[in-house]
């Protein structure tokens, strides 16, 4: 077993925050009522079923074979209330909401089995398509159902990933011990049929990188893999960096790996394409991790897909008033606002709870700083081995840029966000700003984190390169030439997801 | 915790009050050093790192500290008057301008208006101090718009100021720690005049002559290592700067006797003092970190050919202020040939 070391450029390791998630895992009983994500609102297709329609779990209830999309399935068995529009991560989508009546069992996907090894490709295909389990991944797995922006014969490389480099990362244990690694690699060994010009590569932060042997143990003969141990920082767990420190492949802005022939998904949806394939089991549920001190109890959540947060959030939570609490998806760094109605999705893996502090701190710029997180080197928590306090704070004022150079010591981009982002204050914005490389933010938000002067330089580099493609210093062609990127032009105009 | 928000509530409530309102900044300052702020994040990144602006400037002040101490100690009460009407005088125009632009106090004059002070010769009438104080904070950085947007390190345009303005008040104004007499030979006059040098203990420790704050090199050193480690400053420049005198002085000090050899040359005059805590003033810096070492070997470069070759003897505080000047060319030819080659 070769082990590569992988290298990052920048970047910054949250250590020992408070509220990590926990080994544990509870199954959660399905809430009385549910709201299944169905698709944009823009796109305005119609689900499958109606208002007052029976529904079986496992029954898909949306699909669509124009746009490059999966089908949904009703999470459980019960009865359709309404479809209706709401804000779901920063966009309006359409929703089923279902009224529960048992979460008992599912209905198969037809074809599956452990002979999956005898099926066609075509027909393994049409599992994963089937059971929605080619929704999963950060931008789809590819199957000859437009599930994906490139087909399965494009992919040039597979990256399954367990960096830890977010603040709260899921528990790896939960998927590869009790037999879960033989059912994680017959997962990767389907993936690697469907697209057979695919290498495979396995990530893994250092801290975790004993499961390296485990995963070697159980993979089957003639599947071969090649490990990386990364470092657990954040933002090796984007595209762009595991595309670099892995392959060696430049990717700018926001594309995804998928726009140079990588797909990047995660163990958990690996172990989903088993189940498909081999149990049949359509995409209805997700394990969660619960991660902030605003969860009393930071056991992962077995919950069925639609599950409200404030299902989840019932009697586990160390406040009194919701009120009190930010509710994240996934990503503490780049995540969107949850509200307590808002339904966990096929490709939530993370929820984080963190106290909405606007109380104050007497003379705390004074303080030692047991449980201060900082880039810096300013405060006690740095040099000991206390957990860090965390909260949505702004921990201090808003002042003009010192040029301490914080920021361009962590971006992962290699560029100078300092410099950058006074030309888009200062609407100055023409060739030179490209030049300096601002299309290699990738938008992973570390500059705005570790800025003393509490500027939103993230921000205004992302406005800076939306104004510039929409004044047409650039355009797609100029990426696509420059990059060699595929998946993008025409045939994805109705791309939606 | 009641009266904690008591406390706010009522500052709060006179920023509000219609005759205070001219005032608001101020006390929303002085809310802000107490309790801190109450502001929250808007989206993604949900959370912020704990270092701000308040504690960046502590440390900086922390760092500053031997050399306070030991000024103090060696001079008296009247090191301690010096720093308190630079205060003063300085604070004055950060308060007038803070009330004009409606903004809050900005840190950054902790910092300089103890460099300033420090940079001073003991001696120095009040009067002269205050005038410096004034004149660095509105010309060296309330004219620029203050922290953060001025170009030189006001502590020197101040000390420049006084320099060309009260030759007389400055040049007589030197003495030896603990001593009563004046004398105006500082180890670098001595070294410029008769090639003698002093010990390298005497200089540690700061026994001659000398700006109050230069003097005690031993805790300079420690606290310019101290905000180094701590990433208050940044290595480079200092590291390059002093790296800069060091070399040039070792090649060059056999064979022009006008060079001091390496080790003297560290440790005389305000050489120490500067590339710690003026050279490393980010704002005045250059930004990118290839400029950082441009910038420091030229103030080293310059330092050296001030001291060796021209009428001054000491030439640290304009090489700072120099470079300072030439920091956004440096900035744009380092960022023009970093990115030749990059398209997107
Ligand atoms: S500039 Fe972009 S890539 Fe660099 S740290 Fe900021 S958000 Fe991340
Ligand atoms: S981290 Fe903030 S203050 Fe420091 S250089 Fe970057 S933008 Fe300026």
């Amino acid at each position: 077993m070769k082990v590569q070391n992988g290298k990052i450029t920048g970047g910054y390791e949250f250590k020992q925050f408070l509220g990590q998630p926990e080994s544990g895992l509870v199954v959660q009983e399905a809430p009385e009522y549910l709201f299944v994500p169905l698709c944009s609102a823009s796109l305005g297709i119609k689900p499958l079923v109606r208002a007052g329609d029976k529904v079986k779990s496992g029954q898909i209830v949306w699909q669509d074979n124009d746009s490059i999309s999966s089908p949904v399935h009703s999470p459980v068995n019960g009865v359709v209330k309404s479809v209706q529009k709401m804000n779901y991560l920063d966009d309006e989508i359409l929703s089923l909401k279902i009224e529960s009546a048992s979460s008992e069992g599912w209905e198969s996907v037809p074809g599956s089995g452990s002979e999956w090894n005898k099926l066609g490709k075509d027909e393994i295909e049409k599992i994963l398509y089937l059971s929605g389990t080619s929704a999963l991944g950060a931008e789809g797995i590819p199957t000859r159902f437009r599930t994906a922006v490139i087909s399965p014969e494009e992919v040039k490389h597979i990256i399954v990933h367990y960096t830890f480099a977010e603040v709260y990362n899921p528990d790896i244990s939960l998927f590869l011990d009790n037999g879960g690694a033989r059912k994680f690699t017959e997962g990767l060994a389907v993936l690697a049929k469907i697209m057979d010009q695919a290498e495979i590569h396995i990530a893994v932060g250092i801290n975790s990188s004993t499961w390296f042997q485990v995963i070697e143990n159980a993979l089957p003969e003639d599947l071969s893999v090649e490990y990386h141990r990364v470092k657990p920082k954040y933002p090796q767990n984007h595209d762009s960096v595991l595309l670099k420190t892995i392959l060696n492949l430049d990717l700018p802005t926001s594309y995804s790996g998928m726009n140079r022939g990588v797909v990047i998904i995660g163990i958990q949806d690996v172990c989903q394409v088993y189940d498909a394939v081999v149990t049949g089991k359509p995409l209805v549920d997700r394990i969660i991790a619960l991660g902030g001190p605003g969860f009393k109890d930071h056991s992962h959540r077995q919950v069925k897909i639609g599950t409200t947060v404030a299902a989840i959030a019932t009697n586990n939570l160390s406040f009194d008033d919701p009120e009190d609490l930010r509710f994240i998806n996934n990503s503490v760094l780049t995540g969107s606002t949850l509200s307590p109605e808002s339904p966990i999705g096929r490709n939530s893996e993370v929820l984080v709870a963190l106290e909405e502090k606007r109380g104050q701190e007497l003379m705390f710029f004074a303080r030692p700083g047991f449980g201060k997180d900082s880039y810096s080197n300013t405060f006690a928590a740095k040099f000991l081995p206390f957990t860090r306090k965390v909260s949505t704070n702004l921990n201090g004022e808003v002042r003009a840029c010192l040029s301490c150079g914080f920021c361009q010591n962590v971006c992962p981009g290699g560029i100078l966000p300092n410099i950058l982002f006074p030309y888009v204050e200062r609407k100055m914005l023409d060739e030179t700003v490209i030049q300096y490389g601002i299309f290699k933010c990738i938008d992973c938000n570390l500059c705005s984190y570790v800025c003393p002067s509490k500027i939103p330089v993230a921000s205004h580099l992302k406005e800076g390169k939306k104004e510039l493609l929409s004044e047409a210093f650039v355009s797609e062609k100029d990426f696509i030439n420059a990059y060699n990127l595929i998946g993008l032009g025409e045939a994805t105009d109705e791309e939606s997801e | 915790m009641k009266n904690q928000n008591r406390v706010q509530a009522l500052l709060h409530s006179m920023g509000e009050v219609k005759s205070l309102k001219k005032f608001r900044a101020i006390f929303e300052t002085i809310e802000g050093i107490i309790f801190g702020n109450r502001v929250v994040t808007l989206r993604a990144p949900h959370i912020k790192d704990n270092i701000e602006i308040k504690r960046y400037m502590s440390f900086a002040i922390i760092g500053l500290m031997p050399a306070t101490i030991a000024a103090v100690y060696f001079y008296g009460l009247y090191a301690l008057a010096i720093i308190m009407t630079s205060y003063v005088a300085g604070g004055l125009v950060e308060v007038a301008f803070a009330i004009l632009r409606d903004r809050e106090i900005e840190e950054g004059f902790l910092v300089t208006g103890l460099i300033f002070a420090l940079v001073l010769p003991p001696t120095l009438p009040l009067w002269a101090v205050a005038i410096g104080s004034i004149f660095g904070t509105f010309f060296g950085k309330e004219v620029f718009g203050g922290t953060g947007r001025n170009i030189f390190n006001p502590a020197l345009v101040g000390r420049l100021f006084i320099t060309i303005a009260f030759p007389q008040q400055m040049s007589a104004a030197w003495k030896e720690p603990f001593a009563d007499v004046i004398s105006s030979a500082t180890p670098l006059g001595v070294f410029k005049v008769s090639g003698e040098m002093s010990s390298y203990m005497d200089l540690l420790l700061g026994m001659h002559a000398g700006s109050m704050g230069e003097l005690f090199r031993l805790g300079i050193i420690v606290g310019g290592v101290f905000l180094m480690l701590s990433k208050v400053s940044n290595w480079r420049i200092p590291v390059s700067y002093l790296g800069t005198v060091f070399v040039l002085s070792l090649i060059g000090s056999p064979f022009i006797n006008t060079i001091a050899p390496p080790i003297f040359s560290l440790l005389s005059g305000g050489l120490l003092f500067g590339a710690m805590f003026m050279a490393t003033d980010p704002v005045t810096g250059p930004r990118t970190n290839e400029g950082k070492f441009i910038f420091g070997i030229g103030c080293g470069l310059m330092t050296l050919l001030i001291r060796s070759f021209s009428g001054y003897t000491e030439g640290v505080m304009f090489s700072i202020i120099f470079m300072n000047g030439l920091n956004p060319l440096i900035d744009h030819m380092v960022l023009k040939s970093k990115y030749r080659n990059n398209k997107l």
